[in-house]
């Protein structure tokens, strides 16, 4: 039995060493893996691990934030990799929530780490951003199915869906596309909607006035909004008469964020 | 697992058409870090709502000190690892509720510790696990290459009546080191090795395993149709041994 411990100690002790030298910042930097490798019978075959391990995740979080790491150009968008993994390294066990950790990890940086890797002001927000769109595309579907809102009643519930988040933005990242990964980045605050598109699974953005963002925030409250604040929310926050004009411009928005699959009628409790 | 959208909207579809069964990489049964509830409670869910026969990890580890490598690294072959992920085994078992079945891994290096041979750790986990076998014959190709055996004499010395399903893949060169990649065709020996395997082993689920740089639709067609012609042969050649009270032996 004491055999069969130290055994399994040994292998604990191995297991911890290469996962450190995989994931320190400097293969030289982990003399105990370096070591416990050079004790194998393939010595330097340790190393392919190393690039492997270092490739994917490079790999999952380049795939994750795509603009962000064209903006930042592959050196520095490596070299702040490397960092996460040496320094917060990743946790989760699950392979797709590691850009996650990544994010986390760069909202963690003081404001002198985020200096002395020379990040621009917008680059924690563009990061913030590509995660939403990612959480949107792969967030859990809603419980039941999608209920209109045709003859929505007064007393109802109007509510979001879960794929969808309204964002207080202070630059305009959202403009930035895969196709333009290098359109100019201003300093500007809008308020955006990210959203699935019901029929297609297609992650939008819509840049939102200060109605329609009213709108859609009171429908995101937990439990959504009876139908009737709905109305007065956006009327509040338009300033405007409520009118016949108004009435209609208010159905037709709402009919239209019904069909892109960011509000439907709540379910009966 | 807990994702909605488009994926979900394919598995869906996959679903009304075909059986699902499940495969993960992540459960790390020959780590030390506790078992993880939460991920085993959100695999059961999967599990039951796909109905999968049995549930597929790897054998091998990927974390340690609370670090995910996301990747298969190697576990020392010998008894006392054999145990301890037997029991690991055991207990996802039962949490789970469906069988497990393990899957041998490419190796690029020996872990230190190791007295036994694969074949020999393979059949003892699962022996002791109680549990099924995912054979993977380009890993053992790959292996048998990287560390000079015979890939043959190691699917003789496995329990076949344990093997639920049989993946194949390509694989690549790096400086004389097969990788595992399943981003290439799978080469004419890894053919060769399901042929013999499945004339022993009788029928069993088969599937190819591509994840990147995916070759023209036709192509892969062709690759699939290889191994139903493969698969009809060899299980044809299985039957006829049975019906005739003989078996092939390694």
């Amino acid at each position: 039995m004491n055999a069969d411990n130290a055994a399994l100690r040994g292998a604990r002790a191995f297991q911890e060493a290469l996962v450190r030298m995989c994931l320190a910042e400097s293969k030289n930097s982990c003399a105990s893996a370096q070591s416990t490798a050079s004790s194998s019978p393939f010595p330097r075959a340790w190393l392919i691990y190393r690039d492997l391990v270092r490739a994917r995740l490079y790999e999952t979080i380049e795939h994750a934030f795509p603009r962000l790491a064209t903006r930042l150009g592959e050196g520095a968008f490596c070299a702040l990799v490397a960092q996460f993994l040496s320094t917060a390294t990743p946790c989760t066990r699950l392979l797709r929530l590691v850009p996650r950790e990544f994010l986390a990890f760069l909202e963690l940086l003081e404001p002198s780490g985020a200096q002395a890797l020379a990040l621009p002001e917008w680059a924690l927000e563009l990061a913030r951003f590509e995660w939403l769109e990612l959480e949107v595309a792969y967030e859990d579907n809603d419980d039941a199915a999608h209920i209109p809102l045709d003859g929505i009643g007064d007393q109802d519930r109007i509510v979001a869906t879960r794929a969808c988040r309204v964002r207080d933005l202070t630059h305009t990242v959202h403009r930035v596309s895969r196709e333009e990964p290098h359109m100019p980045i201003a300093k500007a605050a809008a308020t955006v909607c990210i959203y699935r598109d019901r029929t297609t699974f297609e992650v939008k953005t819509l840049e939102l006035s200060a109605p329609a963002a009213a709108l859609l925030r009171a429908a995101a409250a937990p439990g959504g909004a009876i139908f009737s604040d709905f109305v007065r929310s956006a009327a509040d926050a338009s300033g405007d008469a409520v009118d016949i004009s108004w009435l209609e411009a208010f159905a037709s928005l709402t009919l239209d964020f019904a069909s892109r699959g960011i509000l439907q009628r709540g379910h009966a409790a | 697992m807990g994702r909605g959208g488009r994926l979900r909207a394919a598995l869906d579809r996959c679903a009304e058409r075909f059986p699902i069964v499940t495969h993960g990489l992540a459960l790390s049964l020959g780590g030390f870090e506790p078992l993880d509830r939460a991920y085993l409670r959100d695999l059961r869910d999967l599990v039951r709502t796909s109905e999968t026969p049995w549930h597929s990890d790897h054998l091998c580890f990927s974390s340690a000190e609370g670090a995910f490598s996301h990747e298969l690294l190697p576990v020392p072959f010998n008894l006392p690892m054999a145990r301890h992920i037997a029991d690991r085994i055991r207990r996802t078992q039962d949490a789970l509720g469906v069988p497990m079945a393990v899957e041998n891994i490419s190796a690029y290096a020996l872990a230190p510790g190791s007295c036994m041979t694969e074949a020999e750790f393979i059949s003892e986990v699962v022996f002791r696990a109680d549990c099924q076998l995912l054979l993977d014959l380009n890993n053992i190709y790959v292996n048998s290459m990287n560390h000079g055996f015979d890939a043959y004499a190691m699917i003789g010395a496995l329990p076949l009546d344990r093997v639920c399903q049989i993946h194949v893949a390509g694989h690549a060169t790096s400086d004389a080191v097969r990788i595992d990649t399943h981003a290439e065709s799978i080469c004419e020996e890894v053919f060769a090795l399901l042929e013999w395997t499945l004339s022993r082993a009788g029928p069993k689920p088969v599937l190819l395993e591509r994840d990147d740089h995916f070759p023209a639709w036709e192509e892969l067609c062709r690759e699939i149709k290889r191994l139903d012609a493969i698969t009809k042969r060899a299980v044809t050649r299985f039957e006829s041994c049975r019906a005739q009270n003989r078996e092939l032996r390694p």
